[in-house]
């Protein structure tokens, strides 16, 4: 009976010492819990986009996104009663018409921002670049609102509000601006066909002769980079692009090349909105290419040099094709609207 | 009962401090895995070093020309053992020489011995010549070829400026597809050694357009893409655009 009890108390201080010893060490593995919980925000990213960066700092979260939506449609972070939004509309893929600004869209995956680039980096650097120089936003305004001082202590808790946490928070929402639906999407996805028109122009825009895809790379539409396409030979001013940025006379009249998605809501085109149509852009390739120093070697080709020479029919496959990359869910999603 | 609690006793303070091993902690030690080095790739046009931009080279066929961009794979890597102990990392690299962290490849575990010569692609081969079958970069994204045209990657892109008739005209050399995979070989004896850290190696730009074939770009053309026999010629030239220094 006592080599019984004996038994017992010995296994039950092997399996205490067995527990014990095998239980995980809290400091390595437990993140420290956040004091305001945070739904986390998953972010579509299609097979075909380059893969999502999301900083380490600036982790989306539903509550993050929402605050930055709120800032978007909001004139309080202005001083003359813009808010982001008066310049990029969602019915235009947010961009406007007047004036002519680059469209808020598929931006969580560039790393180059504004016409010339004057940011690069990260959406937070672009967003610090809108609120402390564009906006010059006073935060005494938030930290004394009704309602964001609230709103922001929840997401980034701590408070007061700084310049720093209203770049996040924008950062955030347009992050989710992201169109990843349109036909061609769909395309891709085997849920439906291009027309025979529509597929010419695909086909055409990948050729030799419609070489749209060395710039506007499929999947973003665009390649991250800067070029000189031809819409000038003489620099003056504002339309000297990138070289305003750099000073160096290689980047003269070199541009960020805009997205092609949506291009369809996105009129005029160019930095400074100099062509009204689609077609009028294709013309531009087709017959109205400048030569200059700086011009990208790609308008050297042979067969470019007197243009692309396209038909009638060739140009309006390509604008056909172009019109494949036009997203209604992205222009009609309330998750981006006015809150 | 004293035994026996001594006993108990003993065990939980074994128990304790050593607990139950996780699999990280089971790391055996550490065998002779090999020397861990980095290819330091630069680039030079004849002997004097690349600088981009600036209309400052000449090739054998005359055309005086500059650079503006120069992105390419390396893939395929074999170091040719004089014991016949091969040593051929399966990894694919981008590189751009305009980007400085792609001109370190760090390459691990290789043999310690002598190495008769160096071999590899500029390009992917044919079995991963294969849309998305590289990460989705930005820089893998630019470089696809379009599905329309075959699909896979640029192999290379090598663009810039050469003066026609003292006009500046581009060019783009841009290889892609199978059948331009350039082969390079560095004949040059190496040996790799615990103190090896570093294998430099050049490329000289001019040799695309040397041998066996002269390539000018008024008659040979100043596109490659879309003109299979131009880029035969830049992918026989390739062999050996590298050296080792």
């Amino acid at each position: 009976m006592k080599s019984l009890k004996y038994s017992i108390i010995f296994g039950f201080a092997l399996i205490i010492a067995l527990v014990a010893s095998c239980k995980k060490k809290e400091s390595d593995e437990t993140p420290a819990p956040s004091p305001e919980a945070l739904t986390p925000y998953n972010l579509y990213c299609p097979p075909y986009f380059p893969q999502l960066v999301i900083p380490a700092d600036n982790q989306l979260s539903v509550e993050g996104v929402e605050l930055g939506r709120k800032l978007y449609y909001d004139s309080i972070i202005s001083n003359d009663g813009r808010a982001c939004a008066n310049c990029h509309t969602q019915q235009y893929a947010f961009t406007n018409p007047v004036p002519n600004s680059l469209a808020h869209m598929n931006l969580a995956w560039n790393n180059k921002f504004l016409w010339n680039g004057l940011v690069e980096g990260k959406l937070e650097d672009i967003m610090a670049f809108e609120v402390n120089v564009f906006f010059m936003t006073n935060t005494t305004k938030l930290n004394n609102s009704a309602t964001y001082p609230a709103l922001f202590k929840k997401v980034f808790n701590s408070t007061p509000i700084t310049t720093k946490q209203v770049a996040y928070a924008l950062a955030q929402f347009v992050r989710t601006q992201a169109s990843t639906n349109s036909k061609f999407d769909k395309y891709l996805r085997y849920e439906t066909t291009l027309t025979s028109s529509e597929m010419n122009g695909f086909v055409l825009y990948n050729s030799e002769k419609g070489d749209c895809f060395h710039c506007h790379s499929l999947g973003l539409f665009n390649d991250n980079a800067y070029h000189n396409n031809g819409i000038d030979s003489a620099f003056v001013g504002v339309n000297r692009g990138r070289y305003n940025v750099t000073g160096n006379a290689n980047d003269m009249g070199k541009w960020k090349t805009p997205t092609l998605r949506n291009v369809e809501l996105t009129a005029p085109y160019m930095h400074d909105g100099r062509f009204a149509t689609l077609e009028d852009v294709i013309e531009h390739y087709n017959s109205g290419v400048k030569q200059s120093s700086t011009l990208d070697p790609i308008f050297s080709k042979p067969t470019h040099l007197f243009g692309l020479q396209l038909t009638t029919q060739q140009k309006a496959d390509l604008v056909a094709f172009l019109k494949t990359l036009t997203d209604t869910t992205f222009i009609n999603n309330p998750a981006l609207s006015h809150p | 009962m004293k035994t026996v609690l001594k006993t108990s006793l003993f065990l939980i303070t074994i128990l304790l401090f050593n607990g139950c091993k996780r699999d990280t902690d089971l790391i055996p030690e550490k065998a002779d895995n090999g020397v861990t080095l980095n290819l330091k790739i630069n680039y030079k046009v004849d002997g004097a070093a690349l600088i981009f931009d600036s209309i400052l080279y000449t090739n054998t066929a005359g055309n005086n020309y500059e650079v503006s961009r120069l992105e390419y794979y390396i893939s395929n890597i074999t170091f040719h053992s004089t014991s016949g102990k091969d040593f051929s990392p399966k990894d694919i690299f981008y590189v751009n020489a305009q980007m400085p962290l792609t001109n370190n490849i760090s390459l691990d575990s290789i043999p310690k011995g002598s190495y008769n010569y160096i071999t590899f692609n500029i390009g992917i081969d044919t079995a991963h010549n294969i849309s998305f079958s590289l990460p989705n970069t930005n820089e893998n994204i630019n470089m696809a070829w379009p599905n329309p045209l075959g699909g896979g990657y640029h192999f290379m892109k090598f663009e810039g400026y050469y003066l026609d008739l003292a006009a500046k005209t581009g060019f783009t050399v841009h290889m892609g597809q199978n059948c331009s995979l350039v082969y390079c070989i560095i004949n040059t004896p190496f040996i790799v050694s615990s103190s090896t850290s570093e294998i430099k190696l050049s490329m000289n730009l001019n040799e695309w357009f040397r041998s066996p074939i002269i390539y000018d770009f008024n008659i040979d053309g100043n596109a490659t893409m879309f003109d299979k026999q131009a880029r035969g010629k830049i992918a026989a030239n390739g062999i050996d655009v590298f050296s080792m220094e």
